[in-house]
């Protein structure tokens, strides 16, 4: 091979190719992108005639250009089409580029954001439909109508700007567990505790905070007597207005009712002003029973109260318009648009509708075809309506039918335009779904045994052979029509709440005029243990009631109310999620806007007070768990949690140029000073207030030195009485020329109270050096012992001991084989994991000082973390290595193969796909038991949880039987990927672990699968699983 | 709830159990009670028992204290019949013979035997110990200056012996060094004047207190931190008479058990 290429020097550019990713952009193949380790951008051009290359230039592209954007550690440049492309990234966010010339600059800059949010969905839904494409990017059919603008164009540098993100949590170094912070001025609602991760590098380096539960944050409490249920209402002063304006409206009511299953029932009225003022005297407002319902209609122009008897609409002054009377007790009632729709209380449904006259509002009740009315007599278990497309494809294939008999209706109904209408949907307690229009109530639609949760719900449905003949009542409480999403994307769905509290969930899709339910998701409760529910709040606890939350925050879901909230979220990236709420009772929610509190919402505690929030803005929901990501901007290597203090303090790095002197400071022989130099580090100590996040003190370390692990640690600090004292202990590596002998060093600081800053009261801590010690070999690994520290140097760890007068002194040793990747302490006994050779078990005594080696695994395995669990008096390690596998091993010295303990049993052992770096202990909710924690390279966070027996016999035949008898995703084979790999002896005590991932996929079977799977086991064991999984899921519930 | 909280946040895990101990007891003697008694047998030379044995075995070399130099090195030839500490603990390393001769040491940050500071060597003041040294800084004991339990000083302190604050005794106090009370005209509402009721010392026909009687007990007590430095020997050291005060006063003596509560501090 050769090339005439010349080759010109541009060292100028001072580029670093390692880890840098490549990519063509365009068909014509002269130009490439370039992205480099740090994230920034390069354009690299051919200059070619024919099939011969003249030159090669490559040009940075400057932050104008697009260079803000900085993509560090790429993966990956995918190329989407000409004008896109995709960028995923180690350590930072993914993002979706679109490309531009810098010519089209000025044209198209303010379409950038427009076609920001577009963009997404466009991709999702019709990722191969390049003309809807081309309507979005007007400028794009442009150019390539005009080729010769194009042509000159493609000369000038082009630029990037982002269309969409993927938020990385990856890769977790370190965690720390921390108590959740209360925000200043508004008090956060607090559940407990939150594990703070370091999360990406350089530039993008930030620590993202993960919490279980959605926790909003509370503007102001509200003393509402006898609230339990509540809703916000805006008025205005005619129903002309357009619906735009209305929608800006803030809310200026606020009415409140018992609960109708009360005795006494009572309602009130507040107006919304500075403060919330009762204002019963001055309006014509029913205060002596509960409201079921109270909402506008009509533009927002009236309100309409719907109490057990009666339904009121009154005007903007809360003056009686019109009074209807029902002829049976109202049990629940639902509106939307005009349409009002009760259920009384021997199972019948009466529709009203309202509408606006000459002579103010009118509600008149709507007739029925018989089909319906007979279907639905005494017999609606529950009922929704919505605005909805269900529809309106079977109508507008009846429509044709009836052309010839109903010129005029079609006339009208084409005129509309519009496919939403109002859509009744009743589920009856035969099981079955009846939907239809009650403005047309010939169109309809009835789904048959919608109760046993097929896959798919469709009026075409084969009826399903149910096996036990007896059909079982319904415990289907409530169903609801609504829609869920973003503003990028959105869909109505499907939801039917059990009285057990599960949760189905169907997405709507509409093909070939037969609309189709298919099954998205499937919830169970999150139940209360129940030996933590008192007998008083049993008392009170209403049932589960699912609440649709239109637009909080951009967002629209369902909010499930009850003992243990939760909101049920869909945002166009992610499949449906569900958050807990981290109130722990509400019993009513609304929106609530006001000047003040703009997307906001309102709800009932049930103990007479109601509490105003929002959600953080931080918040990030595109995860299983909230995050929030708070920007550092320096590699954070360590971090630790100082619990008196409550303060973090974080181990960080800035990249300074290597010097290559050798031990007496002077520069080793060959060195170019010409040549541009390579990276080293500078590591910082940062103690950061947990309220702010700001840096209160910091500790600057020497050239090539970085912390490699900080801890925050109890020692022991007189033997006489056994105090201990908090401090901080991190360990050093010095980054040197290979020729030179490693050096560390490690440092003790405590926490001390200082005067803080005038006007910042968080700025009250300081750092205060205790002792600092230079050692042989990195200091790789810290812990705490049996009050005493140990120090993980070179290939050796030490156990040293602090004094009351800050003197150090080491009392133990052990050599080990490599250096010690981790150590972790459980009473007087340490693991030891080692970079080649596995773990080790060691004892620590004092009186006499000693350490013993217990045992040890003998298997080549190079650790990267490892965990103690706790189970039933046994002890287990969870190790997780570098070929992404998690290890579980058990100190049993009566087991025979364990040699009589010298040899750690293997209990088990399995692919887990990714790297974990670290790990924490963490207890189950009851028991003294512990189980693992772990946080990975690709920012999951994994666990590993002891199981009871039975538990593990029950999902182990579960996961067996979905492994063998459900369909998996391109027909991928999880056990061959968990366990393909592993060389398990086919010893009987070696257990595989169970893969929840597999297991999850239970609940959301349909019912008579779920039966089928479950009936080896017994007939009641559907029960006993659910009650696991239960458990399962609450297990991290302090977060 | 909270008891979750503490639990994750807590690394005490001292209250589990596990399986296996006994067998480390047995196998290793590890995880045994430090307090527990020396095995006399052992002692002798032999114990029948012999690792199932409940109680301390003392190897001979222990009982020396200053870990062998030798074996540091791994040089040792003695093995068990050492006559030195075979352990490594560098609190029990021998006195650096250099350091103490001459108040340094040429080896200095990566010498392993023991720097001892010279004035440690001085024994403590058992005097200021007790709560006060007449001699103040002319004394040729060392006066470790300590913060005074203010939960001793007001009664009883819990902690007892284990509690980190000096509990000073005030015996051996002589009357004529205590802070003359208040002659009986003035007539002060105070605990003072029940002093002189329950505690008629000779101080009544002294010579008038060089103390006014403003400086009030209590302020004295605050003060109390005597140290060499700061207690100059002026015409007269300002005494307080402080535990006499506080046993005579009934309404501090709270449920009049002081005598039992003195011996606990």
């Amino acid at each position: 091979m050769s090339t005439d290429l010349t080759l010109r020097d541009q060292s100028e550019l001072n580029l670093k190719l390692e880890g840098c990713k490549l990519q063509f952009l365009d068909k014509s193949n002269d130009e490439m992108v370039l992205i480099d380790h740090i994230g920034d951008f390069y354009q690299v051009k051919f200059d070619a005639d024919g099939r011969k290359v003249f030159d090669l230039k490559v040009s940075r592209l400057d932050t104008s250009l697009g260079g803000s954007i900085s993509i560090p550690n790429p993966i990956n440049i995918t190329v989407i089409d000409e004008k896109r492309i995709f960028v995923g990234s180690n350590t930072g966010d993914a993002k979706l580029l679109g490309i531009k010339r810098k010519g089209e600059r000025l044209s198209h800059d303010e379409k950038v954001e427009v076609t920001n949010l577009k963009d997404l969905s466009t991709i999702q839904e019709n990722a191969d439909d390049y003309d809807e494409l081309d309507d979005l990017y007007g400028y794009e059919t442009k150019n390539s109508t005009s080729s010769k603008n194009n042509k000159s164009l493609s000369d000038d540098p082009i630029m990037f700007y982002v269309n969409d993100t993927i938020v990385n949590n990856g890769p977790i170094l370190d965690m720390a567990i921390g108590k959740s912070r209360k925000s200043s001025g508004s008090q956060t609602i607090d559940s407990a505790l939150e594990i703070v991760a370091s999360t990406g590098s350089e530039k993008s380096s930030s620590l993202t905070i993960f919490q279980k539960s959605l926790r909003p944050e509370v503007v102001s409490t509200l003393e509402l007597p006898k609230s339990e249920k509540v809703w916000s209402l805006k008025l205005q002063d005619s129903e002309f207005f357009s619906k735009e304006t209305s929608e800006n409206l803030l809310d200026e009511y606020l009415i409140t009712s018992t609960s109708v299953s009360s005795p006494s029932g009572e309602s009130f009225i507040y107006k919304i002003g500075e403060e919330i003022i009762e204002i019963q005297k001055e309006t014509a407002f029913k205060n002596d029973s509960a409201t079921i319902v109270a909402a506008n209609l009509l533009n927002d122009s009236v309100v309409v109260q719907i109490t057990e008897t009666e339904l009121i609409a009154y005007d903007k002054n809360f003056q009686r318009r019109k009074t209807t009377k029902s002829k049976k007790n109202i049990v629940s009632a639902q509106l939307s648009g005009s349409t009002i729709l009760t259920i009384c209380d021997d199972n019948s449904l009466v529709i009203y509708a309202a509408e606006t006259t000459v002579h103010g509002p009118k509600i008149s009740i709507v007739k029925l075809p018989k089909s319906i009315t007979e279907l639905s007599r005494d017999n609606v278990v529950s009922s929704t309506v919505s605005q909805s497309t269900v529809l309106s494809t079977i109508r507008s294939s009846t429509k044709k039918n009836k052309r010839k008999r109903d010129e005029d209706e079609v006339i009208k109904t084409q005129s509309e335009n519009s496919l939403e209408e109002t859509v009744v949907c009743l589920f009856l307690k035969n099981g079955t779904l009846l939907f239809f229009l009650p403005a047309d109530p010939v169109v309809s639609l009835v789904i048959e045994s919608a109760d046993a949760f097929p896959q798919i719900l469709s009026s075409e449905a084969v009826k399903m052979e149910t096996e036990n003949s007896e059909h079982q009542p319904a415990l289907i409480k409530e169903v609801l029509l609504t829609k869920m999403g973003d503003k990028v994307y959105q869909n109505e769905y499907l939801f039917f709440a059990e009285r057990t509290g599960e949760i189905h969930i169907y997405e709507l899709f509409l093909e070939n005029a037969a609309p189709r339910f298919v099954k998205v998701s499937n919830l169970l409760a999150l139940q209360k243990e129940d030996n933590e529910m008192d007998i008083e709040s049993t008392k009170k606890i209403p049932e589960v009631t699912l609440t649709p939350t239109p637009d909080i925050d951009g967002l629209s879901g369902v909010f499930v109310t009850g003992a243990r909230p939760y909101w049920i979220l869909k945002n166009a990236q992610n499949p449906i999620r569900r958050f807990a709420f981290g109130g722990s009772y509400v019993s009513h929610i609304t929106p609530f806007n006001t000047q003040l509190v703009y997307n906001g919402f309102l709800y009932c505690c049930g103990d007479n007070t109601a509490k105003v929030c929002v959600i953080p803005k931080k918040i990030n929901l595109d995860s299983t768990w909230p995050t929030q990501k708070q920007n550092f901007g320096e590699t954070i290597h360590s971090l630790c949690y100082h619990e008196a203090a409550n303060v973090y303090v974080v181990s960080t790095s800035k990249i300074i140029p290597f010097d290559a002197v050798d031990e007496d400071e002077t520069k080793i022989p060959g060195y170019d000073e010409n040549m541009p130099a390579a990276e080293s580090r500078k590591g910082y100590i940062k103690l950061l207030s947990s309220k702010t996040w700001d840096v209160i003190d910091e500790i600057e370390l020497e050239d090539n030195e970085v912390a490699l692990q900080v801890k925050s640690m109890k020692l022991e600090v007189s033997e006489q009485s056994k105090r201990t004292k908090e401090v901080i202990v991190f360990g050093t590596g010095f980054y040197r020329g290979e020729d030179l002998a490693t050096k560390g060093e490690f440092y003790i600081y405590e926490i001390i109270e200082v005067v803080p800053e005038p006007g910042k009261p968080e700025t009250n801590r300081k750092f205060k050096l205790i002792h600092r010690e230079r050692v042989k070999g990195a200091v790789t690994t810290l812990c705490e012992v049996a009050g005493h520290l140990l120090v993980a140097q070179g290939p050796k760890v030490v156990v040293r001991n602090l004094q009351e007068d800050n003197s150090v002194s080491p009392v133990a040793f052990l050599d080990m084989s490599m250096y010690v990747i981790e150590a972790k302490s459980m009473k007087n006994m340490l693991m030891l994991g080692d970079a080649m050779n596995s773990i080790s078990f060691v004892g620590f005594e004092s009186d006499p000082y000693r350490m013993v080696l217990f045992g040890r695994d003998f298997s080549p395995v190079q650790t990267t973390a490892a965990e103690f669990i706790v189970n039933d008096k046994k002890l287990y390690f969870a190790m997780a290595d570098v070929q992404q596998k998690l290890h579980v091993l058990q100190y049993d010295p009566d087991d025979s193969t364990s040699l009589s303990g010298q040899r750690l049993v293997r209990r088990s052992e399995c692919f887990i796909g990714k790297q974990v770096q670290t790990m924490k202990m963490l207890p189950m909710p009851s028991g003294v038991d512990l189980f693992a924690l772990g946080g990975s390279f690709d920012g999951s966070l994994i666990s590993v949880i002891p199981v009871s027996e039975g538990c593990y016999r029950r999902l182990y035949v579960i996961q067996q039987q979905i492994i063998d008898k459900e369909e998996h995703n391109a027909s991928l084979n999880p056990r061959m990927y968990r366990y393909g790999d592993t060389k398990l002896s086919s010893n009987a005590i070696n257990r595989a672990l169970l893969d929840y991932q597999v297991i999850d996929r239970f609940p959301s079977l349909d019912r008579t699968r779920r039966q089928k799977l479950s009936r080896r086991l017994g007939k009641k064991a559907e029960l006993d699983i659910l009650a696991d999984l239960h458990r399962l899921q609450n297990i991290m519930d302090y977060f | 709830m909270s008891t979750i909280l503490d639990r994750v946040t807590h690394t005490d895990r001292n209250q589990l159990e596990f399986a296996f101990e006994p067998f480390l007891k047995r196998e290793f003697r590890f995880g045994l009670d430090p307090n527990r008694p020396i095995c006399r047998f052992y002692v002798q030379g032999n114990c029948p028992r012999g690792n199932e044995c409940p109680d301390k075995h003392i190897l001979p070399t222990y009982s020396n204290k200053i870990v062998c130099k030798h074996w540091l090195r791994g040089l040792c030839k003695k093995g068990d019949a050492c006559e030195f500490l075979h352990e490594y603990n560098l609190r029990k390393m021998p006195e650096c013979l250099f350091f103490s001769k001459n108040g340094f040491c040429t080896q200095s940050p990566d010498c392993l035997y023991l720097h001892i500071d010279p004035m440690s060597k001085i024994p403590p003041c058992p005097n200021y110990e007790k709560g006060f040294c007449r001699q103040g800084a002319a004394c040729p004991k060392r006066h470790v200056r300590k913060v005074l339990c203010p939960l001793f000083l007001t009664g009883f302190c819990p902690k007892g012996p284990t509690c980190e604050n000096a509990h000073p005794k005030f015996v051996g106090i002589f009357d004529k060094l205590r802070i003359r009370p208040d002659p009986k005209n003035e007539s002060y509402p105070s605990a003072n004047s029940t002093t002189v009721v329950a505690e008629p010392t000779p101080t009544d026909a002294m010579p008038k207190t060089l103390i006014p009687e403003t400086t009030s007990i209590n302020a004295g007590l605050t003060k109390f931190e005597p140290d060499s430095s700061a207690t100059t020997t002026t015409e007269a050291t300002p005494v307080v008479e402080m535990d006499s005060t506080i046993l005579a006063n009934p309404d501090l003596d709270l449920d009049g058990s002081m005598a039992k509560k003195r011996k606990l501090a």
